[in-house]
């Protein structure tokens, strides 16, 4: 840098506007469920529960699913919250994110492996994009709510916090589906539940950071004196 | 640092947050010397040290929105140079590592050229050992010791004309044989 230490402090002290502080990160993640919970709401609404709704939800492996899910999605959003605040990461919540999400992957494959005992029929796979548009259609509101909160806080790691926020929201997602499509075969809902979460969150590690790293709008330090 | 000084910092803090400049400006020296501080404890005396200094300044404005007041100041801040400091490290490196690899390909691309010129030098030799032993001296003479055709026809016995038209064989004759023999392009 070619500009004075000193000169540089006048210029921003000369340019300074009020701000109004951020709310806290609970105050946020809960303003951020409740906008996730609208929209899966609104989304399994929409589009339809699956037909055999009321029987699924009592059925363990749908519960599980849902759990690991829920897990991944709050304490997703909690960690990119966290990340988007100076001194505020917590390395407890990104743990649990990630673990959850990879569980749920697990379970999925360990279901795989135990249809395949069944016969080759358990590795077949239909075309179904409307599964994937499905867990667009119940993310696609919690990601871009999530992004602009981390995009408005000041990420110092915005990879990660892109990331997971992308996460925490195709978590929610995969949930929405999970509860419109009535296909539980594990190969259909490795492909076609799983695998939008993955490419989305691979997608958001590749290019989150400059969609959450962008500096705030007027906050240019005129330095001409 | 004691309580008190964080606390004091805080209230700067919470000022400039309001709009406050001259309270800003205060905070913002301070800040300056407790980011040199901790970046001479963290990597001793480095030439970047302003770079870093300046830069978290930088964050610090621009992140000043997320400090809440009713949490301490210090933890915020150093999160804040912690981070500038290591991205300042990683770019240092990068802008080394480029300097170490253009300083490196210049070296190569020198010790080529050498290698080139001598082996071009070699394949001159040979080439002026396969020609006639009046075309030979002809060219030692009038190229390699840059010597007037005079002096040459003098030196040889020749005419001038016949020198210039010896020369002139000798250099079609060591263009052929340059040409066919050698594959390297000079």
């Amino acid at each position: 840098m070619t500009v004075r230490t000193d000169d540089l402090i006048a210029a921003l002290a000369r340019g300074l506007t009020p701000v109004v502080p951020v709310a806290t990160v609970r105050v946020r993640l809960a303003r951020w469920t409740g906008a996730a919970l609208v929209t899966l709401a609104a989304a399994v609404w929409v589009v339809g529960a699956r037909g055999d709704w009321p029987a699924a939800i009592g059925e363990w492996p749908v519960q599980a699913h849902s759990l690991l899910l829920v897990i991944a999605g709050v304490f997703g959003a909690l960690a990119a919250l966290h990340l988007a605040v100076p001194g505020e990461r917590r390395g407890w919540s990104q743990a649990w994110a990630v673990c959850a999400a990879l569980a749920w992957l697990a379970w999925l494959g360990g279901e795989l492996a135990l249809a395949a005992g069944t016969g080759e029929a358990a590795w077949r796979v239909g075309v179904s994009w409307s599964c994937a548009f499905k867990v667009i259609a119940a993310g696609l509101v919690p990601a871009v709510v999530l992004l602009v909160m981390v995009r408005r806080s000041a990420p110092l790691a915005p990879r990660a916090a892109a990331a997971l926020a992308v996460l925490s929201a195709a978590s929610i997602g995969a949930l929405g589906a999970e509860w419109m499509c009535p296909n539980t075969r594990p190969m259909h809902l490795l492909v076609w539940h799983a695998l939008p979460v993955v490419a989305a969150t691979g997608f958001a590690l590749l290019i989150g950071a400059s969609i959450v790293s962008a500096r705030a709008a007027g906050d240019d330090v005129d330095l001409s004196g | 640092m004691t309580p008190e000084e964080e606390r004091a910092l805080g209230e700067l803090m919470a000022r400039g947050q309001r709009g406050d400049g001259a309270a800003y400006e205060r905070l913002l020296t301070e800040l300056s010397d407790l980011t040199r501080r901790f970046v001479r404890r963290r990597v001793g005396d480095v030439s970047w040290a302003e770079d870093v200094t300046q830069e978290a300044l930088l964050a610090v404005h621009r992140a000043r929105h997320t400090w809440n007041p009713a949490r301490p100041f210090v933890p915020w801040f150093y999160a804040v140079v912690q981070s500038r400091l290591i991205d300042v490290i990683r770019r240092e490196r990068r802008v080394r590592g480029r300097e170490v690899a253009n300083e490196t390909a210049l070296d190569l691309a020198r010790q080529r050229a050498a290698e080139a010129h001598v082996l071009a030098a070699h394949d001159l030799s040979a080439a002026i050992r396969q020609l006639g032993p009046t075309q030979q001296r002809v060219i030692e003479l009038l190229k390699l010791e840059e010597r007037s055709i005079r002096d040459v026809a003098r030196a040889l016995g020749l005419s001038e004309g016949n020198v210039r038209v010896i020369a002139h064989r000798a250099m079609k004759a060591l263009q052929k044989i340059l040409g066919t023999s050698g594959d390297r392009a000079y």
